[in-house]
């Protein structure tokens, strides 16, 4: 079609590409005639929902929950984009006979967001640990421990144990899923298994050597123990193990401090060492698992994943560094001397960031806990 | 015509696009293929600089926001290489941003539609910056949406996650 020498076409019509105005609109009321009026005012106006999923994506999880309240056709959206399914990890942190627990992030300085634990059968609001998005709290003289998910709401008190109290040691989904396993022990190393619907815990026969770390992957139970250089790969009830002796792949006695974690990252299992020198300066060791050749390989670099790890609990995520809008290649941790101090360090580059409005100052620290956590409604 | 061909005398190939109030940009191939919409478009039916290609747009992206758009898909074009390198391209696209309310979400809608993934990402994330903290009734006035939930729905909706409303 020619028009002054220039070639019009119909590029961006409606049987081209979507209509720019929409034939729905997000503006609804309940008085047909209200609706009517104000789809027409430029005061009003369609966001269509990939905009508002992008919105939704560039969030921290309370505004996009705000965000996906404002209509119907926004919470549609949202559910289809679950805001809780944010990638980032946060800083939760929870004090001693305090109800109300914080938030932080590395992403969203300013942001700080509040949770009020009540509804809880739960005396101290001192936690134990944090798997998949649940705190777990260690068993009381008269219940058994308690989960509970502070963006859900959910909460869970497992049964009481009969002999020792049990510590918390592994759950290898969040305990809404029913293929759920959760592992706790006693002192004297055995093992105890509660799944979803159970009514109490059951003993695990067979025992597990002792180890320092432990995770669960893809069904199965994997524990390290740095002295021995033992890897157990196990499932419960009946226990059938396997014993892998892979030389421990550092000599731990060169250093001052020294911290070990499994990790599973894209699909592989990793041995993070966070090690300490005389002079207080950070050594991190990587290693991947390779179960053919039964051996530990040294990992120079995490490429685009972030590690988040509370180190006193010896567990850590993996994140894609950009769906959690953090720094690839890193590992943030917190670090509890000289000085209580969050930090992420850069395994290419060996630089330190820090984080100071995440450590809680002036508290004792017996007094609070502290742990990364991924939300998730599930 | 195929994409990147050059004119025979030696003529970059050019593209305009008209806005619906009348106004036409003349843009190069380089700029006009930052936008997904665009480059589909014209690797099927090209342009060339003697007879370029002259593509209509819908009413809802007025001229001065195909204005914001074009700026910077000619500078993101042109990339880190010139004018100061990526830290000043940087500061481009922090100022780009600086919009007042409506003009924001009409850059927006115009990335979403015109596919330029990064500057709907930057632009998305200035009205997510811009809602940060707000209420939900903040949130509703701010992008003139009127609630359709009755106020039993909501308050069920909010006793969900009561830790976003705290």
């Amino acid at each position: 079609m020619k028009n002054n020498g220039y070639k019009q076409i119909g590029a961006l019509d409606a049987d081209v590409l979507p209509p720019p105005h929409p034939h729905k609109s997000a503006v609804t009321t309940d008085k047909k005639k209200k609706r009517e009026i104000e789809s027409e005012s430029r005061s009003t106006r369609y966001i269509p929902m990939d905009i508002v999923k992008c919105l939704l994506a560039s969030m921290n999880p309370k505004d996009a929950v705000r965000l996906s309240v404002a209509c119907k056709d926004w919470r549609a959206a949202a559910a289809e984009f679950d805001p809780t399914m944010w990638k980032t990890p946060w800083l939760i942190t929870t004090q001693f006979e305090n109800p109300t627990c914080s938030l932080r992030s590395v992403v969203d300085k300013e942001v700080t967001f509040k949770i009020e634990l009540h509804g809880y059968p739960l005396k101290r609001t001192l936690f134990c640990d944090c798997s998949r998005g649940w705190l777990v709290a260690n068993p009381s003289t008269y219940s058994g421990p308690l989960l509970l998910n502070p963006f859900s709401r959910a909460w869970l008190q497992l049964p009481p144990c009969l002999i020792e109290p049990t510590f918390f040691l592994c759950m290898s989904a969040a305990p809404s899923n029913p293929d759920c396993v959760l592992l706790a022990r006693d002192f004297i190393k055995r093992f105890y298994v509660w799944r979803p619907g159970d009514q109490s815990w059951t003993v695990e026969k067979g025992l597990v050597e002792l180890f320092d770390t432990i995770i669960s992957f893809e069904g199965q139970f994997y524990t390290w123990n740095d002295h021995s250089g033992c890897l157990t790969i196990f499932r419960v009830l009946p226990l059938r193990l396997r014993k892998l002796m892979m030389p421990c792949p550092v000599d731990r006695s060169a250093y001052v401090k020294s911290s070990t974690s499994l990790v599973e990252c894209r699909g592989n299992i990793l041995l993070v060492y966070v090690m300490e020198n005389a002079d207080e300066s950070l050594v991190i060791f990587l290693f991947q698992l390779d179960l053919e050749k039964e051996m530990w390989i040294n990992m120079e670099s995490l490429g685009d994943r972030a590690l988040f790890m509370n180190i006193p609990s010896k567990r850590g995520v993996s994140v894609v560094a950009s769906e959690a809008r953090c720094c690839a290649n890193c590992i943030y941790f917190l670090r509890p001397f000289p000085d209580v101090e969050f930090i992420s360090y850069n395994i290419g580059s060996h630089s330190i960031e820090r984080f100071p409005q995440l450590v809680n100052h002036g508290r004792q620290q017996y007094s609070y806990s502290q742990f990364w956590i991924t939300p998730t409604l599930s | 015509m195929s994409e990147g061909t050059k004119e025979p005398d030696g003529g970059e190939e050019k593209v305009v696009l008209k806005t619906h109030d009348g106004q036409e940009f003349t843009v190069d191939m380089a700029t006009a293929n930052q936008s997904g919409t665009l480059k589909n478009l014209l690797s099927e039916v090209g342009s060339s600089s003697n007879n370029p290609q002259v593509i209509p747009l819908p009413s809802s992206i007025t001229s001065r926001v195909l204005g914001k758009v074009v700026e910077y898909c000619q500078r993101h074009a042109a990339g880190g290489g010139r004018r100061g390198g990526m830290q000043a391209l940087e500061q481009f696209d922090e100022e780009l941003v600086e919009l007042d309310k409506d003009m924001l979400l009409d850059v927006t809608y115009a990335a979403a539609f015109l596919d330029v993934p990064r500057l709907l990402d930057l632009t998305s994330q200035a009205v997510a910056d811009a809602i940060k903290n707000m209420s939900v009734e903040e949130v509703r006035h701010y992008f003139g949406v009127v609630s359709d939930f009755t106020e039993e729905e909501e308050k069920v909706i909010r006793s969900e996650c009561p830790w976003a409303f705290e």
